[in-house]
């Protein structure tokens, strides 16, 4: 049975930030000890898309104008009040570890692949968007699914146990078992959390790109970026069937199918890349 | 699994003894290094300095994925496309992920 909409906006609003402990410990740490340069604190918190989302949350609640770059959020709060956002986060309950871990995951490859892909479409592109805000489009657009498994956990779980059964996706499964799917999650704490109109944009219409008026191209790239990455098997939990990519989507990157190949041979390259940088220093 | 006879590897994977099987060059086109050199400690930090980030080595000097990891991928794989196969787009686009899967074994 689901829940009444007024019940499931009053939960979200005790939604909390949840994180590994292991990058929480090391952020910590290193903002604790002063000497990490503020570059280095901006790519260890771009890799946790709940605590991205609440630093650039906590910046635009205080900001006269639209910030959707970390860098720029981190400067406009402080390192202590990040310090503080940081120690506030929860760890996250073992019992959500794996599913959660595939999420962190899609989120890490969507915001690489979203990067890969605006840069490839450069030359098409109307509007350009900078490298932060387009890994922070593509990390954060499915906060939903997060907050579902974390907050909504069994009505998440009852939705995932009929998705083998039938052919149907998770939004609708989910907007059975518990009466909102995690798009509107996602679009609800975006809301709550004050997330800038560019991100809410990518978080409410990654699935329908073409809806978001004044971000489409945009959303567009978290759109395709999103399915690349799924079809490659960065799935979250047992949601691992893909939805089509819209056509129109595509026509609007001027991207064709022929494309795709090299795309993915460039967003490979540079997962390896930053394998390679993860492991120089994990070396160090 | 075709059958290769070039492993593609990060620098960082490489070691004394192994042979290119391809040219290294730089981006801007400037060859390094010619195909059936045999690497040397001292030529991998060079390559390494000079920002080379993978080369291709004769051979399969490192491990690769099983026979059984390889078709449990394919098999995921076709399992997540499972539900569009109806769509051209989509089956294009499964094509072109499992080849791309193949060529980086």
């Amino acid at each position: 049975m689901s829940l009444p909409l007024p019940t499931i906006a009053a939960r979200m609003l005790t939604v909390s930030c949840l994180g590994f402990p292991s990058s929480r410990d090391k952020i910590d740490r290193l903002v604790e000890e002063g000497s990490a340069p503020l570059s280095v604190l901006v790519a260890l918190i771009s890799a946790d898309p709940m605590l991205t989302a609440q630093v650039l949350g906590q910046a635009n609640s205080t900001s006269t104008s639209d910030i959707t770059q970390l860098t720029n959020a981190m400067s406009h709060l402080g390192l202590g009040s990040v310090h503080g956002l940081v120690r506030d986060s929860l760890p996250i309950p073992d019992g959500l570890r794996r599913d959660l871990a595939g999420c962190w995951s899609l989120a890490n490859a969507c915001a690489n692949m979203t990067r890969v892909l605006a840069d490839y479409c450069t030359p098409t592109l109307a509007a350009k968007s900078d490298e932060e805000t387009l890994h922070a489009a593509g990390l954060l657009h499915d906060l939903g699914t997060i907050v579902a498994m974390a907050h909504f956990s069994e009505e998440y779980a009852r939705a995932v146990a009929r998705l083998d059964g039938e052919r149907t996706s998770i939004n609708r499964l989910l907007r059975e078992e518990l009466g909102a799917d995690q798009v509107a999650l996602g679009t609800l704490l975006a809301s709550y959390w004050r997330l800038p109109p560019l991100i809410t944009a990518c978080i409410r219409y990654h699935q329908q790109p073409l809806r978001a008026d004044g971000f489409q191209e945009t959303v567009a790239l978290v759109h395709v970026s999103r399915c690349l990455v799924r079809a490659c098997g960065f799935v979250a939990g047992a949601d691992r069937f893909l939805e089509p990519l819209d056509e129109e989507a595509m026509a609007l990157l001027k991207l064709r199918i022929s494309d795709l190949e090299r795309i993915l041979d460039r967003f490979y390259d540079q997962m390896e890349e930053l394998e390679l940088y993860e492991g120089v220093l994990t070396r160090s | 699994m075709p059958p290769t006879d070039e492993q593609r590897i990060l620098i960082t994977q490489a070691a004394a003894g192994m042979v290119l099987a391809r040219h290294v060059v730089l981006p801007s086109k400037v060859a390094l290094c010619a195909r059936g050199t045999v690497l040397s400690d001292g030529l991998i930090t060079k390559l390494m300095a000079r920002g080379i980030k993978r080369i291709h080595v004769q051979g399969h000097p490192l491990p690769g994925p099983s026979q059984e990891a390889y078709l449990d991928s394919i098999k995921k794989l076709h399992e997540r496309f499972s539900r569009v196969r109806h769509v051209p787009l989509m089956v294009s686009l499964q094509y072109i992920v499992e080849r791309v899967m193949v060529k980086r074994l």
